[in-house]
Protein backbone atom coordinates (compact mmCIF):
# COMPACT_ATOMS: atom_id res chain seq x y z
CA UNK A 1 0.00 0.00 0.00
CA UNK A 2 1.14 2.96 -1.06
CA UNK A 3 1.08 5.09 2.34
CA UNK A 4 3.68 6.16 4.70
CA UNK A 5 1.03 5.55 7.70
CA UNK A 6 -1.63 3.70 6.89
CA UNK A 7 -0.52 0.24 6.65
CA UNK A 8 -2.64 -3.01 6.40
CA UNK A 9 -1.32 -6.65 7.32
CA UNK A 10 -0.25 -7.86 10.47
CA UNK A 11 2.33 -6.08 12.46
CA UNK A 12 4.65 -8.58 11.69
CA UNK A 13 4.88 -8.00 7.99
CA UNK A 14 6.36 -4.53 8.67
CA UNK A 15 9.23 -5.26 11.06
CA UNK A 16 11.35 -4.32 9.08
CA UNK A 17 10.04 -1.88 6.81
CA UNK A 18 10.62 2.16 6.97
CA UNK A 19 9.76 4.75 5.30
CA UNK A 20 11.97 7.82 5.55
CA UNK A 21 10.93 11.29 4.22
CA UNK A 22 13.19 14.55 4.98
CA UNK A 23 12.05 18.19 3.91
CA UNK A 24 12.17 21.73 4.91
CA UNK A 25 9.55 23.58 6.22
CA UNK A 26 8.11 26.29 3.50
CA UNK A 27 7.99 29.81 4.65
CA UNK A 28 10.76 28.62 7.65
CA UNK A 29 13.79 27.00 6.46
CA UNK A 30 13.40 26.14 2.61
CA UNK A 31 15.18 29.28 0.93
CA UNK A 32 18.49 28.34 -0.41
CA UNK A 33 18.11 25.04 1.18
CA UNK A 34 18.69 22.70 -1.30
CA UNK A 35 22.78 21.97 -0.79
CA UNK A 36 20.91 20.37 2.44
CA UNK A 37 18.63 18.48 0.51
CA UNK A 38 21.19 17.11 -1.42
CA UNK A 39 23.28 15.83 0.92
CA UNK A 40 20.46 14.54 2.15
CA UNK A 41 20.20 12.45 -0.86
CA UNK A 42 23.51 11.68 -1.07
CA UNK A 43 24.02 9.90 2.50
CA UNK A 44 20.63 7.91 1.36
CA UNK A 45 22.30 6.59 -1.59
CA UNK A 46 25.72 6.07 0.24
CA UNK A 47 24.10 3.96 2.65
CA UNK A 48 21.66 2.09 -0.16
CA UNK A 49 17.66 2.73 0.04
CA UNK A 50 15.69 -0.13 -0.87
CA UNK A 51 13.28 2.39 -2.91
CA UNK A 52 13.70 6.24 -3.58
CA UNK A 53 11.02 8.29 -5.64
CA UNK A 54 10.92 11.93 -6.81
CA UNK A 55 8.50 14.02 -7.92
CA UNK A 56 11.11 16.02 -9.52
CA UNK A 57 12.20 13.47 -12.08
CA UNK A 58 9.07 11.32 -11.83
CA UNK A 59 10.67 8.16 -11.54
CA UNK A 60 11.95 6.06 -8.46
CA UNK A 61 14.85 3.65 -8.01
CA UNK A 62 12.95 0.35 -9.57
CA UNK A 63 12.15 2.36 -12.78
CA UNK A 64 15.81 3.23 -13.19
CA UNK A 65 16.08 7.25 -11.44
CA UNK A 66 19.67 8.21 -12.05
CA UNK A 67 21.09 9.51 -8.67
CA UNK A 68 23.17 11.62 -9.83
CA UNK A 69 20.50 13.29 -12.28
CA UNK A 70 18.12 13.63 -9.42
CA UNK A 71 20.96 15.12 -7.02
CA UNK A 72 21.52 17.97 -10.41
CA UNK A 73 17.90 18.54 -10.27
CA UNK A 74 17.48 18.95 -7.01
CA UNK A 75 15.66 22.59 -5.84
CA UNK A 76 14.86 24.35 -2.86
CA UNK A 77 11.32 23.15 -1.77
CA UNK A 78 11.96 18.78 -3.37
CA UNK A 79 11.29 16.45 -0.65
CA UNK A 80 13.16 12.95 -0.07
CA UNK A 81 11.44 10.36 0.29
CA UNK A 82 12.90 6.60 0.37
CA UNK A 83 12.36 3.37 2.26
CA UNK A 84 14.79 0.80 3.95
CA UNK A 85 14.22 -2.63 4.86
CA UNK A 86 17.41 -2.84 7.18
CA UNK A 87 17.12 -1.27 10.98
CA UNK A 88 20.73 -0.54 10.95
CA UNK A 89 20.66 1.41 7.32
CA UNK A 90 18.23 4.06 8.98
CA UNK A 91 20.12 4.37 11.71
CA UNK A 92 23.59 4.97 9.51
CA UNK A 93 21.47 7.47 7.91
CA UNK A 94 20.10 9.92 10.43
CA UNK A 95 23.66 9.01 12.79
CA UNK A 96 25.25 10.97 9.65
CA UNK A 97 22.40 13.44 9.08
CA UNK A 98 22.85 14.66 12.98
CA UNK A 99 26.53 14.77 12.73
CA UNK A 100 26.38 17.12 9.50
CA UNK A 101 23.80 19.20 11.32
CA UNK A 102 21.72 19.10 8.22
CA UNK A 103 18.61 20.69 9.90
CA UNK A 104 16.14 19.45 7.90
CA UNK A 105 12.98 17.89 9.83
CA UNK A 106 12.97 13.91 9.09
CA UNK A 107 10.57 11.71 9.75
CA UNK A 108 10.80 8.15 10.09
CA UNK A 109 7.24 5.68 9.51
CA UNK A 110 7.81 2.44 11.31
CA UNK A 111 6.82 0.32 14.37
CA UNK A 112 6.95 2.40 16.91
CA UNK A 113 9.02 0.41 19.37
CA UNK A 114 11.93 -0.06 16.40
CA UNK A 115 11.80 3.74 15.48
CA UNK A 116 11.77 5.00 19.30
CA UNK A 117 14.82 1.99 20.00
CA UNK A 118 16.74 3.69 16.67
CA UNK A 119 16.22 7.03 18.10
CA UNK A 120 17.84 6.04 21.25
CA UNK A 121 20.32 4.70 19.46
CA UNK A 122 21.14 7.82 17.21
CA UNK A 123 20.76 10.16 20.42
CA UNK A 124 17.78 11.79 19.10
CA UNK A 125 14.86 12.66 21.11
CA UNK A 126 11.69 11.94 19.09
CA UNK A 127 9.57 15.42 18.81
CA UNK A 128 5.92 14.40 17.45
CA UNK A 129 4.32 11.33 16.44
CA UNK A 130 0.85 10.75 13.37
CA UNK A 131 -0.85 8.18 14.61
CA UNK A 132 -2.99 5.82 12.60
CA UNK A 133 -6.12 5.45 13.59
CA UNK A 134 -7.91 2.90 11.01
CA UNK A 135 -10.07 2.81 8.52
CA UNK A 136 -14.25 3.72 8.41
CA UNK A 137 -16.92 4.32 5.90
CA UNK A 138 -17.97 3.03 2.78
CA UNK A 139 -15.79 1.51 -0.32
CA UNK A 140 -18.61 1.45 -2.38
CA UNK B 1 -7.10 12.41 -19.16
CA UNK B 2 -8.17 10.89 -22.82
CA UNK B 3 -6.76 8.50 -25.03
CA UNK B 4 -6.59 9.33 -28.76
CA UNK B 5 -9.07 6.37 -29.95
CA UNK B 6 -7.01 7.23 -33.75
CA UNK B 7 -4.11 6.07 -32.38
CA UNK B 8 -4.61 3.53 -29.98
CA UNK B 9 -4.20 -0.03 -31.10
CA UNK B 10 -6.01 -1.49 -27.89
CA UNK B 11 -3.24 -3.39 -26.17
CA UNK B 12 -4.42 -2.81 -23.11
CA UNK B 13 -1.43 -1.94 -21.01
CA UNK B 14 -2.28 1.25 -19.23
CA UNK B 15 -5.21 -0.59 -17.77
CA UNK B 16 -3.28 -1.89 -14.56
CA UNK B 17 -1.65 1.88 -13.83
CA UNK B 18 -5.33 3.42 -13.39
CA UNK B 19 -5.76 3.35 -9.74
CA UNK B 20 -9.60 4.07 -10.00
CA UNK B 21 -10.09 1.28 -12.55
CA UNK B 22 -11.63 3.99 -15.43
CA UNK B 23 -9.54 2.59 -17.90
CA UNK B 24 -12.43 0.56 -20.17
CA UNK B 25 -10.88 -1.83 -22.66
CA UNK B 26 -13.69 -1.96 -25.97
CA UNK B 27 -13.18 -4.01 -29.23
CA UNK B 28 -10.55 -2.57 -30.63
CA UNK B 29 -9.35 0.45 -28.51
CA UNK B 30 -9.67 1.61 -25.11
CA UNK B 31 -11.04 4.96 -23.57
CA UNK B 32 -10.99 6.42 -20.14
CA UNK B 33 -14.44 6.85 -18.59
CA UNK B 34 -14.19 10.52 -18.12
CA UNK B 35 -16.51 11.00 -15.08
CA UNK B 36 -14.31 8.64 -13.21
CA UNK B 37 -10.89 9.82 -13.78
CA UNK B 38 -9.24 11.27 -11.20
CA UNK B 39 -6.76 13.05 -13.41
CA UNK B 40 -3.62 11.89 -11.30
CA UNK B 41 -1.92 11.32 -14.38
CA UNK B 42 -0.57 7.67 -13.62
CA UNK B 43 -1.48 6.42 -17.21
CA UNK B 44 0.81 8.90 -19.30
CA UNK B 45 3.90 8.68 -15.88
CA UNK B 46 3.85 4.90 -15.73
CA UNK B 47 2.13 3.01 -18.47
CA UNK B 48 4.39 3.69 -21.54
CA UNK B 49 1.50 3.28 -23.82
CA UNK B 50 3.79 2.31 -26.74
CA UNK B 51 2.10 4.68 -29.51
CA UNK B 52 1.89 7.66 -27.00
CA UNK B 53 -2.21 7.96 -26.87
CA UNK B 54 -3.02 9.02 -23.84
CA UNK B 55 -2.80 12.79 -23.37
CA UNK B 56 -4.29 15.40 -21.02
CA UNK B 57 -6.78 17.95 -22.95
CA UNK B 58 -6.78 21.26 -22.15
CA UNK B 59 -10.69 20.82 -20.41
CA UNK B 60 -8.54 18.91 -17.70
CA UNK B 61 -7.74 22.52 -16.52
CA UNK B 62 -10.62 24.10 -16.84
CA UNK B 63 -12.74 24.97 -13.65
CA UNK B 64 -14.64 23.01 -11.94
CA UNK B 65 -12.71 19.82 -13.50
CA UNK B 66 -9.39 21.45 -12.46
CA UNK B 67 -9.81 20.31 -8.84
CA UNK B 68 -9.31 17.08 -9.76
CA UNK B 69 -5.49 17.28 -10.85
CA UNK B 70 -4.87 19.34 -8.25
CA UNK B 71 -6.05 16.58 -5.46
CA UNK B 72 -4.94 13.76 -7.42
CA UNK B 73 -1.70 13.99 -8.98
CA UNK B 74 1.30 14.83 -6.47
CA UNK B 75 3.25 16.62 -9.44
CA UNK B 76 0.36 19.32 -10.28
CA UNK B 77 0.75 22.73 -9.67
CA UNK B 78 -2.22 24.14 -7.91
CA UNK B 79 -3.18 27.63 -8.97
CA UNK B 80 -6.82 27.37 -8.16
CA UNK B 81 -6.56 26.26 -4.96
CA UNK B 82 -4.25 28.53 -3.63
CA UNK B 83 -2.34 26.31 -1.44
CA UNK B 84 0.25 23.53 -2.44
CA UNK B 85 -0.61 19.76 -1.98
CA UNK B 86 -3.56 18.16 -0.74
CA UNK B 87 -2.78 18.58 2.84
CA UNK B 88 -0.61 20.53 5.17
CA UNK B 89 3.25 19.43 6.19
CA UNK B 90 1.87 18.02 9.02
CA UNK B 91 3.84 16.49 11.45
CA UNK B 92 6.77 16.42 9.12
CA UNK B 93 7.97 19.65 9.91
CA UNK B 94 6.45 20.28 13.19
CA UNK B 95 10.11 20.17 15.19
CA UNK B 96 10.15 23.37 13.05
CA UNK B 97 6.71 24.61 12.33
CA UNK B 98 5.18 24.03 15.92
CA UNK B 99 1.71 23.58 14.30
CA UNK B 100 0.62 21.06 16.65
CA UNK B 101 1.71 22.32 20.05
CA UNK B 102 1.44 20.36 23.74
CA UNK B 103 -1.69 20.92 24.72
CA UNK B 104 -3.31 20.08 21.61
CA UNK B 105 -3.41 17.43 18.91
CA UNK B 106 -4.15 17.23 15.22
CA UNK B 107 -6.47 15.32 13.61
CA UNK B 108 -6.73 14.29 9.46
CA UNK B 109 -9.44 12.10 7.98
CA UNK B 110 -8.42 11.62 4.40
CA UNK B 111 -11.21 10.74 2.39
CA UNK B 112 -11.25 8.19 -0.62
CA UNK B 113 -7.82 6.44 -0.20
CA UNK B 114 -7.13 3.48 -0.16
CA UNK B 115 -7.81 2.64 -3.51
CA UNK B 116 -11.64 4.11 -4.61
CA UNK B 117 -11.37 8.00 -4.68
CA UNK B 118 -14.09 10.23 -3.38
CA UNK B 119 -16.52 12.90 -4.90
CA UNK B 120 -15.69 15.93 -3.00
CA UNK B 121 -19.48 16.08 -2.11
CA UNK B 122 -18.88 12.96 0.11
CA UNK B 123 -17.23 14.62 2.59
CA UNK B 124 -19.64 16.69 3.97
CA UNK B 125 -21.14 14.12 5.96
CA UNK B 126 -17.96 14.44 8.62
CA UNK B 127 -17.55 18.39 7.74
CA UNK B 128 -20.63 19.24 8.96
CA UNK B 129 -20.96 17.24 12.02
CA UNK B 130 -17.39 18.70 12.73
CA UNK B 131 -18.68 21.89 11.95
CA UNK B 132 -21.87 21.98 14.49
CA UNK B 133 -18.80 20.53 17.18
CA UNK B 134 -16.83 24.36 16.69
CA UNK B 135 -14.01 22.97 14.65
CA UNK B 136 -11.63 25.45 12.81
CA UNK B 137 -10.66 23.78 9.73
CA UNK B 138 -6.97 23.77 8.95
CA UNK B 139 -7.34 27.52 6.18
CA UNK B 140 -4.06 26.23 5.06
CA UNK B 141 -5.37 23.10 3.57
CA UNK B 142 -6.93 22.86 -0.06
CA UNK B 143 -10.67 21.56 1.31
CA UNK B 144 -10.83 24.44 3.83
CA UNK B 145 -11.00 27.01 0.32
CA UNK B 146 -13.08 24.98 -1.20
CA UNK B 147 -16.14 25.38 1.21
CA UNK B 148 -18.60 27.65 1.05
CA UNK B 149 -18.29 28.33 4.32
CA UNK B 150 -15.33 26.99 6.87
CA UNK B 151 -17.80 28.06 9.66
CA UNK B 152 -20.63 25.16 7.98
CA UNK B 153 -18.58 22.74 6.56
CA UNK B 154 -20.20 22.73 3.22
CA UNK B 155 -18.87 22.70 0.18
CA UNK B 156 -19.43 24.78 -2.78
CA UNK B 157 -21.84 23.50 -5.50
CA UNK B 158 -19.75 23.69 -8.19
CA UNK B 159 -16.71 21.30 -6.98
CA UNK B 160 -19.42 18.75 -5.32
CA UNK B 161 -19.40 16.16 -7.89
CA UNK B 162 -15.53 16.43 -8.86
CA UNK B 163 -13.90 12.90 -8.16
CA UNK B 164 -10.22 12.94 -6.47
CA UNK B 165 -8.11 10.36 -5.61
CA UNK B 166 -8.05 11.67 -1.91
CA UNK B 167 -9.01 15.11 0.29
CA UNK B 168 -7.69 15.63 3.57
CA UNK B 169 -9.73 17.40 6.34
CA UNK B 170 -7.33 18.50 8.74
CA UNK B 171 -7.90 20.62 12.13
CA UNK B 172 -6.47 21.04 15.46
CA UNK B 173 -8.22 20.07 18.83
CA UNK B 174 -7.30 21.19 22.53
CA UNK B 175 -6.38 18.28 23.91
CA UNK B 176 -9.20 18.04 26.63
CA UNK B 177 -11.81 17.52 23.65
CA UNK B 178 -10.10 14.16 22.70
CA UNK B 179 -12.59 12.24 23.56
CA UNK B 180 -15.91 14.33 22.38
CA UNK B 181 -14.53 14.95 19.08
CA UNK B 182 -13.05 11.17 18.34
CA UNK B 183 -16.72 9.60 19.77
CA UNK B 184 -18.42 12.04 17.12
CA UNK B 185 -16.31 10.90 13.96
CA UNK B 186 -16.96 7.27 15.14
CA UNK B 187 -20.55 7.91 15.55
CA UNK B 188 -20.74 9.88 12.18
CA UNK B 189 -18.46 7.24 10.26
CA UNK B 190 -21.54 5.07 9.55
CA UNK B 191 -22.96 7.86 7.57
CA UNK B 192 -20.10 8.14 5.07
CA UNK B 193 -20.55 7.52 1.47
CA UNK B 194 -16.69 6.80 1.32
CA UNK B 195 -14.02 4.94 2.51
CA UNK B 196 -11.85 7.29 5.03
CA UNK B 197 -8.64 6.80 6.75
CA UNK B 198 -7.83 8.51 10.05
CA UNK B 199 -4.96 10.06 12.05
CA UNK B 200 -3.94 11.66 15.18
CA UNK B 201 -0.85 14.09 15.74
CA UNK B 202 0.88 14.20 19.42
CA UNK B 203 3.76 16.01 20.56
CA UNK B 204 5.85 13.11 22.94
CA UNK B 205 6.11 14.15 26.28
CA UNK B 206 9.44 15.44 27.83
CA UNK B 207 9.75 11.82 29.50
CA UNK B 208 9.70 10.49 25.86
CA UNK B 209 5.89 8.85 26.09
CA UNK B 210 2.77 9.14 24.07
CA UNK B 211 -0.16 9.14 26.53
CA UNK B 212 -2.87 10.17 24.06
CA UNK B 213 -2.69 5.80 23.42
CA UNK B 214 -3.92 4.74 26.53
CA UNK B 215 -6.26 7.68 26.03
CA UNK B 216 -7.96 6.39 22.75
CA UNK B 217 -7.88 2.88 23.82
CA UNK B 218 -10.28 3.78 26.76
CA UNK B 219 -13.05 4.80 24.45
CA UNK B 220 -12.17 1.92 21.91
CA UNK B 221 -10.11 3.38 19.42
CA UNK B 222 -6.46 0.95 18.95
CA UNK B 223 -3.95 3.09 16.93
CA UNK B 224 -1.92 1.36 14.97
CA UNK B 225 1.85 0.31 16.04
CA UNK B 226 2.86 1.51 12.96
CA UNK B 227 3.54 5.43 13.27
CA UNK B 228 5.04 8.29 11.42
CA UNK B 229 8.04 10.02 13.92
CA UNK B 230 9.38 13.65 13.37
CA UNK B 231 12.53 12.34 14.91
CA UNK B 232 13.47 15.90 16.14
CA UNK B 233 16.37 16.86 13.44
CA UNK B 234 14.85 19.75 11.56
CA UNK B 235 16.23 23.46 12.48
CA UNK B 236 16.16 25.79 14.31
CA UNK B 237 14.12 23.96 16.31
CA UNK B 238 10.47 25.16 17.81
CA UNK B 239 9.99 23.91 21.20
CA UNK B 240 6.53 25.50 22.40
Amino acid sequence: MTHSLHRIGSEDTFQDDYVLISRPAMGINHVGCAPRVKRTLEIIFEEGPTNLGSLTTQENLTMGLDPQELIAKTEDNSPVMCCFHEREKVVKVLKRLKEEEIGLSVIVSGPIDNVQSICKEVGLKPHSANLSLGFHGSAR
Amino acid sequence: MKIRQELCVGCGQCLPYCPMGAIERGKDTSRINWDECVECGICIRQSKCPVKAIYEPPETMEWPRSVRKVFSDPTSKHENTGVRGRGTEEVKTNDVTARFKRGFFGIALEFGRPGVGTRLGDVEVITKALAEEGIQFEAANPLTFLMEDARTGIIKEDVRNEKVLSAIVEFVIPQENLEEICTKIFETASKAKCIFSWALISRFEPDGTLPVVERLEKIGIKPSKNMKINVGLGRPLKEE
